[in-house]
């Protein structure tokens, strides 16, 4: 297909960006990658009559301040990785392939808040926050609060910057998704030996990505959290895989991470 | 030595290297063409009421002069596409009152350009009164007809028994049944369709650039739609087409669709399809379900066979089919030694796409149930998977089938051996370290090469006049030529879909001229006005090898022997003296010589050198048609050429708690005779596995009840990438063919064919399994196996 | 702030290949429709809908699937297609052909681009088939079942490695 005819504006900053948000309301888009939204645009699944590209503004590198990353809205995938996040870099592989990490942006996959992406997933479990900009300035949204929809990002806001934890020194984690023609689902998880803690999070249910943090820091009760957290929860049913087989292998896979994370926090800690 | 046989670096390939290639989407053949963007049904059944105008802003330019729609009232002067199994219902070019399936054209919208004949398309809201959809082929065997005209939706029955004059006793036997339905999936070529069209009302005559890739026996359908005669239809095939597989034929409705827009508008026409029309709209393999009976003895050896087939054709049979149910029919035992055979066949119409040629045309669907069943009698005899194949296998050739195929050539318990071997048959170790359960599998199969269109006779009415026209078209024809100044053309009546055909077709001329193959140009690029060709040529059924190799030796022979007449005038000899090698030719007595290509030139510019008066320069044409190919009676068919064997193994890990599955290995043995090109040779065998292994693990075309298809992108059909290849060993032994030039057969299905069956195989012994599971092998289909939820389709 | 109206044309100014060029470009022409509109044959089209790879370029260095990029975002830019990768690709080029890489070819131009980027980037290193496979995994080929593309790479990363070690 070909997409429908729109409107094509490059504002020369964030505030120009702001201002045609507000001037056009959901009738525009935002673009920085485009690589979820032009194939969209282009099988006429999404209609946008304005797309605001935001890609080239002077966005900053990603930088590391305290135990956080910044990665801003104009950051490929590809620029996020190998910048100090361990479980965005174990995520980042499974996100698309190479040209489209080349293209995409992680702010923009998580703008774009699809159940079943990988970045969310990373997002939750690493904690942190995004920070979006609107007509009455900026503000943060937490992570978690963020994926799961708790707080949403406005038609007229733009996210500018997303804020995610690093963990301690002596952290494991671990990644993992099965995929048919789409993904079924995936889990991720960190153990961290210098903070005591550890955290699991899993991919596959109608409501976002899932996290839970091990009581007392103890990583081998992650899996038994797991279960408890999920117990009402719907797993999405799709063509690639009905709900019974994705909560299966959700929960599989939450056990492989888990037994992966500890397996590497020990060796670091070694 | 020779060349063939050896594997010289392809002439396609620089270009395509240094980005220079051309395919038919990189030229405009006819200036001033206006785009076409069809607007298709978005419901599977229904009866179309009108088809409203949108709203579409207009270019600011106020360029777009051309937009047009184009509707079935304008083109009342084409005829739906006829078929040889029903005349009450045909496929039309555009729907006319009723829509029956899901992107079924409904008109053309054109355009100046491109993107302002989508947004004409897109505008077009079409009025349809939706009715229920059968999007199932069991619901369509019992279910109301999907076409007002028809009392039921079985559009073919048919019953074939061959009874040997001595049948075994039965008081021993074994009955063994496997029922399996395999789904629907599509061949996916990169490259998409491109018809530019034009029509000349002075002369009455359609021009068509299209890269089409055959069978040519449509040419005249493709006419008939237009209500032309063939010879005013002329079509220019592209020198290179992107990938075929065998749906590229499914275009032919559409070239005769944009060639009626290009009339109705005056103006050339060009349509370019889109990724969502090609998955949606083409074709697709068919969906089948056979089930297939075996009789065994208790020492394993197979008496009896029966095989039931039923065909989902989708909405209409668009004629090749039901050919998909024939082209195996003479050779439907397999490799299997068995006389005693029944085979009862049946096609449905369902609201789905209309079914067409996909790699392996017709024989993954057998293959899978024959081999399963196989499989299953093995179990049941506690019997080894490989031994009762070794039991059972033709031993001595020729061998005639029940079904009418001679078997040719072969030692097929050696090629069994040789797979086993490479796979560690009788080594093999189920224990994994973990809680994965690991499995292997084999099987076998006979693959066909150059069709026999005798399978017409079987599939008509036999009280039908179409019955009673004997048919047994499937050579070749090859040309070659030597200009002025001694370069060789050679044309072929196959356009090349990337096998190499320039490539090889160069080595086989080679041979027989003594010359270097660079010396060769091969021309790919048909022109029905100019080019020799069958109704039988095209870029299908594995007919390269064996039908065009051996016609481009018998022409490059004709033109050698007039060679060597001119040769030995020259060095003052007899032609029978004389040797074409190296790019000379040498008197063999006295050690003379002349360049060979060179006396081909002169022969233009001075005629006292020719053979005889009737001669002329040279420019020979050659048809291979070997006479063992016959028009079929009493329902016995020599389906094809030639009959090459596999056997195919794998060695997978499935993990239970996720249905993940995991190829080790895989390996595939062939005996398809002489190899022409072996880089080749490897080449489709691992190509047609990546197709075989893509249906297997989830490259399905499903649809929901409503006959809605879920896979309308590739986001949502998912081709099988580089990462998802298992390691592959290829081995091949060599039995020639006496029915070829260069005793080759065909190669290029088999893996496709194949890797559904083997991958059932495996999984079935990983899981340990009472029958050989069905694909599509996703994780959650796998996981449902290994957990025991969901039914067994 | 640059504006394209839905159906205007603007001119993107590219250096395609090492030459300047400028385009005319709709607000929604794609970045490849835009190349092939001068070089046909540089980047063909498989899906038009970033699924497929074989549109594949390198836009200011890194590989991107041009169907999914809009030419008017690509002002400026530097966009290398197979067809312009010169003469340091030319081992890469013979592996190819040495190894029967492809066979209809359509999609070479995407494999191309993708497999000089991989090389590019090895420093030295000779990959193991996995990671060459994940390297093209980007790209879909209906032909070959993959094989004698990861060949050809893999003999290209030993023979450079040979060369600098």
């Amino acid at each position: 297909m070909i997409a429908a005819p729109f409107e094509y504006v490059r504002p020369d900053s964030v505030d120009d960006a702001v201002a045609l948000l507000a001037e056009h309301g959901n009738r525009a888009r935002l673009l920085a990658g485009g690589q979820s939204l032009v194939p969209e645009l282009i099988a006429r699944s999404t209609e946008a009559s304005v797309l605001v590209d935001i890609g080239s503004l002077p966005w900053a590198s990603p930088s590391i301040r305290g135990a956080t990353l910044t990665i801003e809205a104009g950051t490929t995938q590809a620029d996020a990785a190998g910048q100090g996040c361990r479980i965005l870099d174990a995520a980042l592989p499974w996100v698309g392939h190479a040209q489209t990490r080349n293209r995409g942006t992680v702010v923009g996959s998580l703008a774009q808040r699809d159940p079943l992406a990988e970045i969310p997933l990373a997002f939750v479990l690493a904690g942190g926050h995004v920070r979006v900009v609107g007509p009455e300035g900026t503000r943060a949204i937490d992570a978690s609060r963020f994926v799961s929809g708790a707080e949403v990002v406005r038609d007229d806001e733009l996210i500018i910057e997303s804020v995610w934890n690093l963990g301690g020194s002596q952290c494991g984690v671990a990644f993992d998704e099965v995929a048919g023609v789409g993904t079924v689902a995936a889990a991720a998880a960190i153990v961290d030996w210098s903070t005591m803690t550890a955290a699991l999070a899993v991919s596959g249910a109608t409501t976002g990505p899932i996290r839970v943090d091990a009581p007392d820091g103890d990583p081998d009760r992650l899996i038994t959290a797991l279960e408890a957290e999920t117990a009402t929860v719907e797993f999405i049913a799709d063509a690639t895989s009905p709900s019974l087989h994705r909560r299966a292998v959700a929960l599989h896979l939450a056990e492989r991470v888990v037994a992966l994370a500890q397996q590497r926090a020990e060796e670091g800690a070694q | 030595m020779g060349w063939v046989g050896r594997s010289p670096t392809r002439s396609e390939d620089r270009a395509l290297v240094d980005g220079l290639a051309r395919f038919a989407g990189d030229v405009e053949p006819i200036g001033g063409a206006l785009h076409a963007a069809i607007v298709r049904s978005p419901v599977a059944r229904g009866r179309l009421v009108a088809l409203h105008p949108g709203g579409v802003e207009s270019d600011t330019r106020g360029k777009d002069r051309g937009a047009a729609l184009v509707t079935a009232a304008d083109i009342d002067f084409t005829r739906p596409v006829p078929n040889i199994l029903t005349d009450r219902v045909s496929m039309p070019l555009l729907a006319i009152d009723r829509v029956s399936y899901v992107g079924e054209p409904l008109a053309v919208a054109l355009a100046d350009t491109r993107d302002a004949a989508m947004d004409l398309a897109c505008s077009i809201e079409p009025e349809i009164e939706t009715g229920p959809a059968c999007a199932g082929l069991d619901f369509a065997v019992l279910g109301p007809p999907i076409h007002d005209v028809l009392d039921s939706n079985v559009v073919h029955e048919r019953t074939f028994r061959y009874t040997p004059d001595a049948a075994p006793g039965d008081a021993d036997q074994l009955s063994i049944a496997h029922d399996a339905v395999m789904p629907r999936s599509t061949a996916l070529p990169l490259e998409r369709v491109d018809i530019t069209a034009d029509f000349d009302p002075g002369s009455g005559r359609y021009t068509v650039w299209a890269n089409y890739g055959g069978p040519m026996a449509l040419h005249a359908v493709m006419a008939s739609c237009l209500g032309v005669a063939p010879a005013d239809l002329r079509l220019h095939i592209s020198e290179r087409i992107g990938g075929n597989f065998g749906i590229k034929q499914a275009m032919y409705p559409m070239i005769a669709l944009v060639a009626a827009a290009a009339r109705v508008v005056g103006r050339p026409v060009r349509w370019r399809e889109t990724r969502a029309e090609s998955l949606t709209a083409a074709s697709a393999a068919s969906e089948r379900r056979t089930i297939v009976t075996g009789g065994f003895g208790r020492d394993g050896k197979l008496h009896s066979l029966a095989v039931e087939q039923t065909e989902n054709l989708g909405a209409y049979v668009r004629t090749p089919e039901p050919a998909g149910l024939y082209r195996m029919h003479g050779a439907i035992t397999g490799p299997y030694d068995v006389q005693d055979l029944v085979v009862a066949n049946r096609a449905v119409l369902t609201n789905q796409v209309p079914s067409g040629l996909n790699r392996g045309f017709g024989a993954p669907q057998l293959f899978l149930s024959l081999e399963s069943m196989i499989d299953r009698a093995a179990r049941e005899l506690e019997l080894d998977r490989a031994e009762i194949r070794r039991r059972n296998v033709v031993g001595a050739f020729p061998h005639r089938c029940p079904g009418g195929a001679e078997l040719d050539s072969g030692d097929y318990v050696a090629v069994i051996d040789r797979a086993c071997e490479l796979i560690g048959w009788s080594s093999f170790d189920r224990a994994t370290s973990g809680t994965r359960r690991r499995g292997i599998g084999l099987a076998c199969s006979v693959e066909t090469s150059g069709n026999n269109l005798g399978y017409m006779n079987l599939a008509a009415d036999p009280d039908s006049p179409a019955a009673r026209v004997p048919r047994s078209g499937a050579g070749a024809v090859a040309a070659i030529a030597i200009d002025p100044v001694g370069s060789v053309t050679v044309h072929l009546d196959a356009p090349d879909c990337g096998q190499g055909y320039r490539t090889i077709a160069a080595q086989v001329a080679a041979d027989e001229l003594g010359v270097d193959p660079e010396a060769i140009r091969v021309e790919t690029a048909l022109d029905t006005a100019s080019d020799g060709w069958l109704l039988t040529s095209g870029n299908y059924a594995n007919r390269f090898s064996t039908a065009v190799a051996s016609a481009v030796a018998e022409a490059s022979r004709k033109a050698a022997e007039k060679l060597r007449h001119v040769a030995a005038a020259r060095l003052g000899t007899t032609p029978d003296l004389i040797d074409l090698v190296e790019g000379q030719a040498i008197d063999r007595t006295s050690g003379a010589s002349t360049p060979v290509l060179r006396l081909g030139g002169q022969l233009h510019w001075d005629l006292a050198q020719r053979p005889t008066a009737l001669d002329g320069p040279i420019r020979e044409s050659a048809y291979y048609a070997p006479g063992h190919l016959r028009s079929p009676e009493a329902g016995a068919l020599q389906t094809s050429f030639t009959y090459s064997f596999q056997c195919d193994a794998a060695i997978v890990q499935v993990d239970p708690a996720t249905g993940e599955l995991a190829i080790e290995s895989y390996v595939s043995v062939h005996d398809a005779g002489t190899v022409l090109h072996p880089a080749s040779f490897v080449g489709q065998v691992h190509g047609g596995l990546a197709h075989g292994l893509g249906a297997a693990l989830g490259e399905e075309i499903a649809y929901d009840e409503d006959g809605r298809p879920s896979a309308t992108s590739l986001h949502s059909y998912a081709p099988l990438r580089a990462t998802r290849m298992p390691p592959v060993v290829v081995d091949h032994l060599e039995s020639p063919s006496p029915h070829t030039v260069h005793g080759a057969k065909g190669i290029g299905d088999g893996c496709a064919v194949l890797a559904p069956a083997v991958l059932a195989s495996a999984i079935g012994d990983a899981l340990e399994l009472a029958r050989n599971p069905t694909p599509p092998f996703t994780p959650a289909r796998v996981w449902e196996l290994a957990v025991g939820l969901g039914s067994d389709r | 702030m640059k504006r394209v109206g839905p159906h205007e044309a603007s001119p993107v100014h590219l250096v395609l290949d090492g030459t300047p060029v400028v385009l005319e470009a709709s607000s929604r022409q794609s970045l490849a429709e835009a190349i092939r509109s001068v070089k046909p044959t540089a980047v063909h089209l498989g899906c038009e809908e970033g699924a497929c790879g074989s549109c594949t370029v390198m836009v200011d260095g890194p590989t991107v699937r041009s169907c999914t990029v809009l030419a008017v975002q690509c002002e400026s830019a530097a966009v290398t297609t197979a067809a312009g990768l010169g003469d340091r690709a030319e081992d890469l080029r013979l592996a190819l052909m040495e190894h029967f890489a492809f066979q209809c070819g359509f999609c070479a131009s995407g494999f191309v681009v993708v497999a000089a980027e991989f090389l590019g980037g090895l420093e030295g290193e000779i990959p193991d088939e996995a990671a060459i496979r994940e390297a093209i995994a980007g790209c879909v080929c209906r032909c070959t079942g993959y094989a004698s593309i990861v060949a050809a790479i893999r003999t290209v990363a030993a023979e450079r490695a040979g060369e600098t070690g």
